[in-house]
């Protein structure tokens, strides 16, 4: 039931009772319903970003680079991708309270935001879900088989199975909304801290720095070292933007513009960069590219165990966050259908592809460079859209009733809902990024030697969907850009 | 939740958007200083790296 509290001469709405939460739809927020603070939006972004997911990160840069490098390569790289994600779609949402791909529609359209929403908040959504349950699986797999005495496969249909109760337990947790995903990222995070200082405690006290130092890359020494630590930055570009789709929604629910922005840099920046270092260092020294395969050889069987477990819980979590964002994106633009939808069949929407992925691990977990790959070609390009319509072109002046309006009588409508210029500029960064690294086979140009792959193909679709609308779609009167005078 | 709802709810917050009065809905931007702290301080830090990996 929703309760208006009419005082004053403007009505004002305090809706958030049970069976109506404004946070899980696509309505702007009220200042009341903005749920978080700076210490609440932090630990939700930490728990996001603190998890196996991380550690793989980790172990995927450790292939091309050693400790040094990977430790430069991840700073810089998660640097430059979470302060463009931060920037756009972050402060958007959190100025006007908008669902991320509503706050979209700006820049693509309605119908070219929703067929961005689909792509971005269903398939990346189930793949990432599909990956952080496979972990799940391979670490309690791990588990099993130290307790019980058992040799389970991680490649088995145990493991898949194990990971499909992953994606139980979170749809279970998720049909209880928001509130229900901060209390569990705010008990697993601060454990998994506690993990994190363990390893590095553990990797510390069993070597000494110039000893991790001289660890060479999993993939062997490189003979072009310079090529290797670009490859290992582009990696950490890309895990930086594959963020994109779910931290406006999140940074949406904060009080201020302040505790919409700084809490990126201490979760998927400040946390994902411990944990990939952490990843990286557990790696070289060991040598293993598996991150559920780290905590046994580390800490011993006991203790080994139970930093397992704490992972493997650390990764339920991350499903939560993500598909909180995601399921919130879904009813913000999937239309009517979605809207109406109740938040169970969302909840299948979003996990029930993932549920299915889980079984062919192939297709994401065993390919994750190239995996990340896949989401930075088109990420990287639609954030350099957005930066530059809501910052240049439209001076941060969004018009919040016309992104509710159907095209035909928005000011942002464009053509039948979609504005071109936008897909062609991402289009064009995405064709940048192909050429400079491809996606499929993950070989670098020269010039990729550079430049990295996604900066390029962030400036180049900024750059495109600027020329574009200045020369084509403002003269045409359409997309509510304002004439310079 | 219903269409019904939703348009209701929708037309209330709308009208807040739209009041005259002031900004009920939307925060202030980040200012500036903010975004300065955070760029100055990641060019620094990617300058130092590069360095010290080189």
């Amino acid at each position: 039931m929703t309760h208006l509290l009419r005082g004053g001469k403007a009505s004002k709405a305090a809706v958030a009772t049970d069976d109506f939460d404004a946070t899980l739809t696509e309505l702007p927020l009220l200042p009341q319903e903005r749920i978080w603070g700076f210490w609440q939006h932090s630990w939700v972004n930490i728990g996001l970003a603190v998890a196996t997911w991380a550690f793989l990160q980790g172990a995927a840069v450790a292939y091309y680079v050693g400790v040094v490098q990977a430790i430069a390569s991840i700073v810089i790289g998660y640097g430059i991708s979470v302060l463009l994600i931060s920037l756009a779609p972050c402060m958007p949402s959190v100025k006007y309270g908008i669902e991320q791909f509503v706050g979209l529609r700006s820049a693509f359209g309605e119908n070219g935001a929703r067929l961005v929403m689909v792509a971005a908040s269903t398939v990346l959504a189930a793949a990432w879900s599909a990956v952080l349950a496979i972990m799940f699986g391979h670490g309690l797999v791990t588990v099993v088989n130290q307790i019980f005495g058992v040799e389970l496969s991680q490649a088995g249909t145990a493991a898949s199975l194990l990971a499909l109760v992953a994606i139980i337990v979170s749809a279970l947790i998720l049909a209880r909304g928001p509130v229900s995903v901060e209390a569990v990222c705010r008990i697993i995070a601060p454990m998994l801290v506690v993990i994190l200082v363990g390893i590095i405690v553990i990797v510390f006290t069993h070597n000494t720095w110039p000893e991790l130092a001289a660890l060479e890359p999993l993939g062997g020494v490189s003979d072009d070292n310079h090529l290797s630590f670009l490859l290992a930055i582009e990696l950490n570009i890309a895990g930086g933007f594959a963020w994109w789709p779910n931290m406006g929604n999140l940074a949406r629910l904060s009080r201020s513009s302040r505790a919409g922005f700084w809490p990126n840099w201490m979760g998927i920046f400040g946390a994902s960069v411990v944990a990939a270092i952490v990843g990286a260092l557990a790696a070289l020294s060991l040598q293993i590219d598996e991150p559920t395969q780290w905590m046994i050889p580390l800490a011993g069987v006991v203790l080994g165990v139970v930093a397992l477990v704490i992972v493997c819980l650390a990764n339920v979590t991350a499903i939560l966050s993500q598909g909180y964002a995601s399921m919130v994106a879904l009813k913000g633009g999937g239309g009517r259908v979605f809207r109406t939808a109740a938040w169970p069949w969302l909840i299948a929407v979003i996990l029930g592809p993932a549920a299915i992925l889980v079984f062919f691990p192939a297709a994401v977990y065993d390919n994750y460079g190239r995996f990340l790959s896949w989401g930075a070609v088109v990420l990287a390009p639609q954030c350099g859209v957005q930066l530059v319509d809501y910052y240049i072109l439209r001076r941060r002046q969004l018009h919040v009733r016309d992104l509710f309006l159907p095209p035909s009588e928005s000011r942002y409508g464009y053509w039948k809902g979609v504005n071109v210029a936008a897909f062609v500029a991402v289009a064009a960064g995405a064709v940048t990024y192909s050429l400079l690294l491809n996606p499929v086979s993950y070989e670098p140009s020269e010039l990729f030697r550079y430049t990295t792959a996604s900066i390029p193909a962030f400036l180049v679709a900024g750059l495109v969907h600027y020329v574009l609308t200045r020369l084509v779609v403002q003269p045409l009167g359409v997309g509510g850009y304002e004439r310079r005078a | 939740m219903d269409d019904v709802t939703f348009d209701r709810e929708l037309r209330e917050r709308l009208q807040l958007v739209d009041n005259p009065d002031g900004s009920t809905i939307s925060v202030p931007d980040l200012p500036l200083k903010d975004f300065l702290v955070a760029v100055i301080s990641l060019v620094v830090v990617i300058a130092a790296l590069m360095w010290w990996a080189y």
